[in-house]
């Protein structure tokens, strides 16, 4: 059974992330696969990352807070939710959920000067795939607690595929043991005067590390290491492979959604190969913004009835507005063909038509539903 | 609009936006335009994925400059490769430098070092601006930056002031100064960002405007609205007849041909007039620094239609004198 019908006879996954570059409409997507699913009978949470107001005005909530908030589904649609069936919503913010990690591991002064440092400071908002892996350690506290159904995350919009996947091992090499910790740990723990020592006897690697990217930086980053204590490290050790595991475990699945744009389709296409090369579950594609195919061919306009009482001018407007969107459509399913071809034929493909008004209220909300999963509406 | 004319005298041209939001389509087409006022330009890729290459039909760039249009080279930044260069220059001896940047501890730096990225790509532009030829001509007259997705590109353009302030001495210290100084310089330097118009696009848009001038001291010099629906395609009266007729036409349950042409006509007025909200709040923002950019009917825009928008930079620029 594929993903897309998985969810209502609830034996879709615990966990749905959704993948792709900005601007495709990734946080619509999300919530309508969280409307879909509650609607369904699932209890489910939709874990996002800044909104637009006006997305969270359409799900009758005030604001989008970092505190879960409970969507009023049956006073917002006709289609009331299956038994059990309700959605949450939640945003995310990467530097409270990096400090919570800290409190979580440390103790309360060695906290205090952990949150002072510049180091940390940096790392918590400026790690590379520090958001990515702040937006996994969320996802990961929500599982636990093991309140919902079905997770939907809508990811951070990511230039470099996969960053989250590897920013948890990355923050364990970082911070590991491994050959950073060891080679570093003495003299950090001697603080800045065995960082002077350092310079004089340590090999060449840390010597010009030290010259090219500053001194400075490796004070601040010695002082940073001075407080990462073996309970800490631990602490986030176990936590990074956990999320890690729960991310590649048959409980996730990934998706990709995009829309038929050449940038968007090719950083689409870079995902799937990496999903598949690293044996992520995945679930399939969501198309957003799929023009109309107009297949007919008008070059008789001038001569169709209906049209006799107006006059060239707009019969040639009207002619070339058919035309400009033919050409529209034509260029947007050849982009899908080019996706299917490189695919296959057993990855599911769905796809949602550009609407001609903004999709900022719930029943927009329910028709990206109904496109998605192939709901019949009369 | 007088404002435009200041572009084309600029060194250094960096394109922000959200992603998504046609960035690359507007370097292009300020690069195509500057060239064609006789100007050398370089393009800068600085994003993982290929967006300039495509418009020229090339699949990638590399890292040295090479010639896409008569006048125009392009280039992608790799920072990774330009701290190890940076590194070998450093050492001296390119063995010892090897050693160095194939080890594990320095890989484990480089992608940890807060910023260092950031460094690189502002340091090799920088090297770019300054290059000059043995003449002693400017290499390049203007250098277009195709900046990353806001987020990124915003902590591209913060980096220097951080650094300047992290590091106090030292040979990044000097230089991370000089390229702080380049980039507040509104006579070298010109900050642009491109929008749609669109509810998300348009408040980052406006995020950024209040950003860069409070935090970055960088000012927006211009603003690109990209993927405007012709205004004017049908008078009010006629659309409110096809509007009309489509109604009817669905009303009965028409799928042929006419009620096709009505429906796309029908697509046309309903987008334009969503867009003029945002349009308006763009012009509410900065009217004067404000480029309105057509919607092309095409998704893989290539150099025609840049070549298109940098005839209508140029007529804003005639225009205007």
């Amino acid at each position: 059974m594929n993903l897309f019908d998985s969810i209502e006879k609830k034996q879709g996954p615990r966990i749905i992330i959704c993948c792709g570059s900005g601007g495709v409409g990734k946080t619509t997507i999300s919530a309508s696969i969280g409307l879909h699913a509650a609607l369904c009978g699932l209890k489910t949470m939709v874990l996002t990352i800044d909104p637009a107001k006006r997305l969270a005005d359409s799900l009758g909530i005030t604001s989008f807070d970092f505190e879960m908030q409970q969507v009023p589904i049956d006073k917002l649609t006709v289609n009331s939710p299956k038994n059990g069936g309700e959605l949450y919503a939640m945003m995310l913010d990467s530097k409270r959920t990096f400090d919570k990690l800290i409190m979580r591991y440390a103790t309360s002064d060695v906290q205090e000067l952990i949150y002072k440092n510049r180091y940390y400071q940096h790392i918590s908002k400026n790690f590379a795939g520090s958001h990515e892996y702040m937006a996994m350690e969320k996802l990961y506290e929500l599982y636990k607690e093991n309140q919902y159904d079905l997770i939907v995350l809508d990811t951070p919009p990511t230039r470099q595929a996969l960053d989250f996947l590897k920013a948890p091992q990355r923050l364990i090499d970082l911070l590991g043991h491994n050959l950073f910790w060891k080679l570093f740990r003495p003299y950090f723990q001697a603080g800045k005067i065995g960082f002077r020592m350092l310079s004089a006897v340590a090999s060449p690697i840390l010597r010009v590390t030290g010259q090219v990217m500053g001194t400075q930086v490796l004070d601040d980053v010695s002082d940073f290491f001075r407080l990462w204590n073996d309970m800490l490290f631990e602490g986030f050790r176990e936590r990074a492979m956990a999320v890690k595991e729960l991310l590649s475990g048959p409980q996730s699945t990934f998706m990709i959604i995009t829309s038929p744009m050449r940038v968007p389709m090719i950083e689409a296409i870079v995902f799937y190969k990496k999903l598949i090369e690293h044996r992520i579950p995945f679930g399939g594609f969501v198309v957003n913004r799929v023009h109309p195919l107009y297949i007919q061919d008008i070059d008789d306009i001038f001569q169709l009835s209906e049209f006799e009482d107006w006059d060239d001018t707009l019969k040639n407007r009207l002619f070339e507005t058919y035309q400009n969107f033919q050409k529209l459509g034509q260029s947007d399913l050849k982009a899908i063909d080019d996706l299917k071809n490189i695919i296959g034929k057993y990855t599911e493909v769905r796809e949602i038509p550009f609407f001609e008004t903004d999709v900022y209220n719930f029943d927009g909300l329910l028709k990206i539903r109904n496109n998605i999963f192939q709901i019949p509406t009369e | 609009m007088k404002e435009i004319q200041g572009i084309f005298n600029r060194r250094l041209i960096f394109v922000m936006g959200k992603g998504g939001v046609g960035k690359t389509t507007v370097s292009v087409s300020i690069g195509l335009a500057a060239a064609r006022l006789g100007k050398k330009v370089l393009l800068v890729e600085t994003g993982k994925a290929d967006t300039i290459a495509p418009f020229f039909r090339m699949n990638s760039l590399s890292n040295i400059p090479v010639v896409v249009h008569e006048n125009v080279w392009a280039v992608r930044v790799d920072p990774r490769r330009e701290l190890d260069e940076y590194v070998q220059a450093h050492v001296g001896s390119s063995f010892i430098a090897k050693q160095i940047t194939n080890s594990k501890l320095y890989d484990h730096l480089a992608e940890a070092t807060p910023g260092i990225k950031e460094v690189m790509t502002l340091g090799r532009i920088w090297r770019w601006e300054q290059s000059k030829e043995k003449n002693g001509t400017l290499t390049f007259d203007m250098i277009v930056i195709d900046s990353p997705a806001t987020g990124h590109g915003l902590s591209l353009l913060r980096l220097p002031q951080t650094v300047t302030e992290m590091v106090r001495v030292g040979p990044i210290f000097s230089q991370t100064k000089m390229i702080l100084d380049m980039l507040q310089n509104q006579a070298l330097t010109w900050l642009t960002v491109v929008t749609l118009p669109e509810e998300l696009p348009v408040n980052e848009a406006m995020q950024f405007n209040t950003i860069s001038s409070n935090e970055l001291n960088m000012p927006v010099q211009l603003f690109f609205l990209n993927g405007v629906y012709p205004p004017d395609a049908f008078t009010p009266e006629q659309a409110t007849d096809i509007l009309s007729r489509f109604e009817e036409g669905k009303k009965l349950g028409r799928s042929d041909r006419s009620q096709m042409v009505l429906d796309s006509a029908r697509r046309l007025i309903i987008r334009r007039q969503l867009q003029e909200t945002y349009i308006e709040q763009m012009k509410n923002l900065n009217h004067s620094r404000l480029i309105e950019i057509p919607f092309y009917f095409i998704n893989r825009l290539t150099v025609t239609e840049a070549l298109d928008i940098a005839t209508l930079l140029i007529n804003k620029l005639n225009h205007s004198e």
